[in-house]
């Protein structure tokens, strides 16, 4: 019996995956046919990080410390805040589209599909362009964290799982958004938001005073996403955050996926 | 005149109806300004002094920064693109109106009220976190403030337009001004002052338009007049004068060209 249902859920892991990767190359394939924007966008994305990663450069060079950090460690900072923003973006791009489905009524379609919806209207968009720039920022992630003093393995490997506690933290800001499209059929602006506050992180929490630092860290948890992984690294993370953000992360999950079941429930298919 | 004041405040009212999406689109633009001014203000913990600015001064900065953002880069000219896709545009142009009068009707309405919400959240940066502000006490700098600004919004709305009159030849709009707003967030000034750059690179971008859009008006307002404004102030009216140049090309070329196919 126990053998049955392995059996089942392997076969049921494999199926979804195959939907996955035919989905992924469906959005590849469409993403190539406009070649021009692929150029554009990616000289755009090219340009914004360049310059970015130059100011902040230059603005902790000239001041020698921004909140206690040095520019090593401020560069780790906006550099994992960039890994974190583009493995989300890549992943979740298909989210910025759902509203057209939910206004149409084509998310009833999605919803007759023997798969899970998420498989379509959560991850079933990869946008390949964010692949493309995520090798330089691990790249460079790699080599500003090998310049950091008194690393060790323990660090590294905490500093890894904190960054996939922060993935799930945003899938659930996604999961969030399109409960929310379906409530509100408001997509865009809660998108750009969830944005915004993950900007606000890109630099250490610590520039913030309170109470607007608890709330990006505990409330809005971007700052668990962002900002504790980073600490973890430098080993200025204490045990109490780190418990924290484990509860807070299991919360915000539990959360969405019940926002997600409510939200479903008062689907009305009003453009059906 | 009056058709187009109808216009404006038809576009006013729009706003309003769509309530909860301009609320979120400001509070986008609130949440800048708060991480600006405590990037800033962290930056200056330390120190008195940074990049040749005061605290007073930078912080007087960003909050320039976010009005004239609203005023000079909030456009509805991306209207004009999905006109023109969907053909929209055939029936404005058999309208008894001016075209570009209409647009500007609507632009006029988009700043004005971008502006309003652009001080109340400066207002409340204000009352809530008392930053010393630097109001600039030469008066001669004021008009120039003025004139550079006026500069500043000719010179976004000739480029906004123009990139939506690509539209007439294809649909892929978005690539180009993606393209313009990453520039315009990057090297406009609207996240931090340009001169904070290295000289060189200073001096490159200021044979640019981009600085004149907000970050120009800005500089007037912190460091007052002085002779060496001459040039910017020249070569940004060379630029006013050659972006209105080709939008007008463009224009021409673009509606010659358009069939309005699908209608």
């Amino acid at each position: 019996m126990a053998l049955e249902i392995i059996r089942r859920t392997e076969d049921n892991m494999k199926r979804s995956l195959n939907i996955f990767w035919l989905l992924t190359l469906f959005s590849i394939k469409t993403t190539f046919q406009q070649p021009t924007g692929v150029i554009f966008f990616l000289i755009g994305k090219i340009i914004r990080f360049v310059i970015y990663f130059l100011f902040i450069y230059y603005l902790v060079k000239g001041t020698k410390l921004l909140a206690g950090y040095n520019l090593d460690q401020t560069i780790v900072f906006f550099l994992t805040f960039n890994l974190i923003d583009s493995l989300a973006q890549l992943l979740f791009r298909e989210v910025y589209r759902f509203r057209q489905l939910v206004v149409s009524a084509e998310f009833d379609s999605v919803l007759l599909k023997p798969y899970h919806p998420f498989l379509r209207i959560l991850v079933g968009g990869v946008d390949i362009l964010d692949a493309v720039l995520i090798f330089p920022y691990l790249f460079l992630l790699i080599y500003f964290i090998g310049k950091l003093p008194g690393l060790s393995l323990g660090k590294i490997l905490i500093y890894s799982g904190l960054i996939i506690n922060a993935m799930l933290i945003a899938t659930s800001f996604h999961i969030l958004i399109l409960a929310l499209a379906i409530l509100t059929t408001e997509v865009d602006h809660a998108l750009m938001i969830y944005r915004d506050f993950t900007r606000m992180v890109s630099m250490p929490l610590d520039i913030y005073r309170e109470p607007l630092r608890s709330f990006l860290l505990f409330v809005i948890p971007v700052g668990i996403m962002m900002y504790v992984p980073v600490r973890a690294l430098f080993g200025l993370l204490t045990v109490p955050v780190f418990v924290n953000s484990l509860a807070v992360s299991v919360i915000f999950i539990v959360f969405s996926l019940w926002l997600w079941n409510y939200a479903l429930k008062k689907y009305q298919s009003w453009g059906g | 005149m009056e058709k187009y004041l109808k216009i404006f405040q038809i576009t006013f009212a729009q706003y309003f109806v769509y309530r909860l999406s301009f609320i979120l689109w400001r509070a986008r633009n609130f949440f800048n300004l708060i991480f600006l001014y405590f990037l800033w203000t962290s930056v200056f913990h330390n120190q008195k002094i940074v990049f040749n600015y005061t605290i007073d001064k930078l912080i007087t900065y960003i909050i320039l920064i976010n009005i004239m953002t609203a005023i000079v880069l909030g456009t509805r000219t991306t209207d004009v693109t999905e006109d023109i896709l969907s053909g929209n545009i055939a029936n404005d142009l058999l309208k008894p109106m001016s075209f570009f009068k209409v647009i500007i009707s609507r632009e006029s309405a988009d700043k004005i009220i971008n502006f309003l919400f652009s001080l109340v959240e400066v207002l409340v940066l204000l009352t809530v976190f008392h930053p010393k502000v630097f109001l600039q006490p030469d008066f001669a700098a004021y008009p120039l403030f003025i004139l550079t600004l006026i500069i500043g919004i000719a010179i976004s709305f000739f480029i906004s337009l123009s990139l939506s009159f690509i539209s007439f030849w294809s649909a892929e709009t978005w690539a180009p001004r993606f393209i313009y707003m990453t520039l315009v967030s990057l090297v406009a000034g609207t996240f931090f002052p340009l001169d904070v750059l290295p000289k060189p690179v200073y001096n490159f971008l200021l044979l640019t338009p981009f600085p004149y859009l907000v970050y120009f008006p800005s500089k007037i307002f912190i460091s007052g007049v002085s002779s060496s404004l001459i040039w910017p102030i020249i070569i940004s009216l060379i630029w006013c004068i050659l972006l209105y140049r080709i939008m007008l090309i463009v224009w021409k070329n673009g509606i010659r060209n358009y069939s309005a196919y699908g209608r």
